[in-house]
């Protein structure tokens, strides 16, 4: 009786999986071969760790392997972290930057770029992300995680990223040096470009421990559908999922918002696009959101260099022009069915 | 032996107790209707029972053991719980609403085996949802939606059934399908504990029913000896037309008296 929905779903979301990881490696290959000088893939790939490279080699070490895993990364990230706290606050709205998380996370960044912690001690930044993260996240979970409203959601978020945007600005006001503003507004703009692979590298565990956390949150987000009370009563402690979040998101978020500085809505986009995929189930919601983020970045990072413009596109820009309309859509459409 | 007992417990919200004390036993096979005027604690009773609210004072047991010598897991396994209106936030497939009820028997990462399969089958089938379980369960009618959410409670193959008004909003022939599913899940050993405002399914249905009002259980027993003129007079305030000893069990509200006693 139950057996044809299952199937159905079942051999859908294979082929969604499918689908996503080999547009992920043609994205990437593409990604290493784009740019303004020509490297043959084939002849340097195999080159990469020779001790003797040579200048294509070089650039494709140094530069767009870096970029290209960063980018991986960043919407892999992001994308996991929307789909999660989508789950947990059962509103299609929640994402990282909506709720001001990637703000406060930045913020941390900031306050650790502007007291210059991170020129002796390299760990302080992306520590600084992920403790700006943390704040926000049960900031936000402590003004709306009871009543998880359209209203409620987007206003904890528009405090908290107001919040984060005045301290900013206070760094910025404040800042010793011009070079010092210069730094910081430099590195708010979210970029994947010359980012510093000792930064991706303190980032990667954390963010790799945090995913694992918020992965192991599936059954108790689709517990979740039915709501708080509910969900309590088929065994899900509320207390130890919310922990499970906060923390997973706060270290993943953090960690690669350390990084690359603030890309928005990539984790608003991704887990509505797929939701209709995986038949609307939070659990089966999680890991196609990681690989449709990573595929969203890398793509918006391949179209940002091979649009021609005067000065290079930077990531977070792109991201914000197609992802701020597309957020203004779901606020009319969500008002209409979650008031 | 009784499956679910309750001694003397007592709930307090915000520092004012709202239920309590409520001494109450219950064995398998039976059905005990929760009436009593709004406000009264019937939901917060309930809640108490499935562990969503921290009890004040006195014992709860559910089989040989109190509340508190069992994990959270195990206690979803002995008791699930129909929250009153129950809601669904994502247009998930019926089906797999229903699944959700086997959550308690599964570990993070394990698949449901045949047996969760049998649960889910049986569930579906008492509560005739079959036609329902490729439809999203946001599109569903309230009689519907009802019925499904009776499955997924029913899925968890739980000993106690706790439900919240289940037949609130329904119509009538929905009613007394929903009124029969809970019948069945008692005649089929578990124990049921359903909080109605219908007095009249509630004297039909439940073997016994406890009256509550402002916290406190103002009457207990078997239907015709509970659901009287003088109890409705006091505890809701109105005059009724109640069925005699030969007839089928009714009663209809007729009047509101003058004067309302048990209002604070």
């Amino acid at each position: 009786m139950n057996a044809p929905p299952t199937l159905r779903d079942g051999r859908a979301a294979s082929v969604l999986l499918a689908g996503l990881t080999g547009a992920l490696i043609v994205l990437f290959i593409a990604s290493l071969g784009v740019g303004p000088v020509t490297v043959r893939l084939i002849q340097a790939i195999p080159e990469i760790w020779s001790n003797d490279p040579d200048t294509a080699v070089l650039i494709l070490r140094e530069i767009r392997l870096p970029r290209a895993v960063l980018a991986a990364v960043a919407g892999a990230t992001l994308g996991l972290a929307g789909a999660a706290l989508q789950g947990l606050l059962r509103n299609p709205l929640a994402d990282p930057g909506v709720l001001g998380v990637s703000a406060t996370a930045g913020l941390g960044a900031v306050i650790v770029l502007y007291f210059g912690v991170s020129a002796w001690w390299s760990w302080a930044l992306p520590l600084g992300g992920m403790a700006g993260a943390m704040l926000s996240v049960a900031a936000v979970l402590a003004l709306a995680g009871r009543d998880a409203s359209t209203t409620t959601l987007v206003l904890a978020g528009v405090a908290v990223n107001a919040i984060a945007g005045a301290l900013t600005a206070l760094a910025l006001n404040l800042a010793p040096s011009p070079y010092a503003a210069l730094e910081i507004v430099f590195w708010l703009l979210g970029s994947l470009a010359d980012r510093s692979t000792d930064h991706l590298a303190l980032a990667l565990p954390p963010i790799l421990v945090g995913t694992a956390l918020v992965l192991a949150t599936g059954r108790s987000l689709d517990a979740l559908t039915l709501g708080e009370e509910a969900a309590q009563t088929l065994g899900v402690s509320l207390p130890r999922l919310r922990l499970l979040i906060v923390i997973g998101v706060a270290m993943s978020v953090g960690g690669i918002v350390s990084v690359t500085g603030g890309i928005g809505f990539v984790g608003l986009v991704v887990p509505h696009l797929l939701r209709p995929f995986v038949a609307y189930e939070p659990r089966r919601l999680l890991l196609p959101s990681a690989l449709a983020g990573a595929v969203l970045l890398l793509a918006a990072d391949l179209a940002s260099r091979l649009v021609p413009t005067n000065s290079p596109l930077q990531i977070g820009v792109v991201t914000a022009m197609v992802g701020a309309p597309f957020f203004l859509y779901l606020v009319v459409t969500t008002r209409r069915t979650m008031p | 032996m009784s499956l679910l007992a309750l001694e003397e417990i007592a709930v307090a919200l915000a520092g004012r107790t709202v239920l309590g004390p409520v001494t109450l036993k219950i064995v398998p096979g039976e059905i005990v209707g929760i009436v009593g005027p709004n406000g009264a604690g019937k939901t917060t009773l309930l809640r108490a029972i499935a562990g969503l609210v921290p009890l004040r004072h006195g014992a709860l047991s559910i089989g040989d053991r109190r509340v508190e010598r069992w994990s959270q897991r195990e206690r979803a396994r002995l008791v699930s719980y129909l929250p009153q209106g129950a809601p669904a936030h994502w247009p998930l497939a019926v089906e797999r609403i229903v699944a959700l009820g086997r959550l308690p028997h599964l570990s993070p990462w394990q698949s449901p085996a045949a047996r969760d399969r049998d649960a889910i089958a049986r569930a579906v089938q008492a509560t005739e949802i079959a036609p329902l379980l490729a439809r999203a369960v946001t599109t569903l009618s309230m009689g519907e939606r009802t019925r499904v959410m009776l499955a997924r409670a029913l899925a968890v193959d739980a000993p106690i059934l706790l439900a919240d008004e289940p037949v609130a909003s329904l119509d009538p022939g929905h009613q007394l399908r929903v009124m029969d599913v809970l019948k069945e899940r008692a005649m089929s050993g578990g124990a049921v504990v359903v909080v109605l405002h219908d007095l009249t399914l509630a004297g039909r249905f439940c073997h016994r029913l406890v009256v509550l009002d402002a916290g406190k259980v103002v009457a207990a027993g078997g239907p015709r000896e509970v659901l009287d003129a003088a109890l409705l007079e006091r505890v809701y305030g109105v005059s009724a037309m109640i069925s005699g000893p030969e007839q089928p069990f009714f009663v209809v509200p007729d009047r509101r008296l003058a004067s309302v006693p048990s209002q604070p």
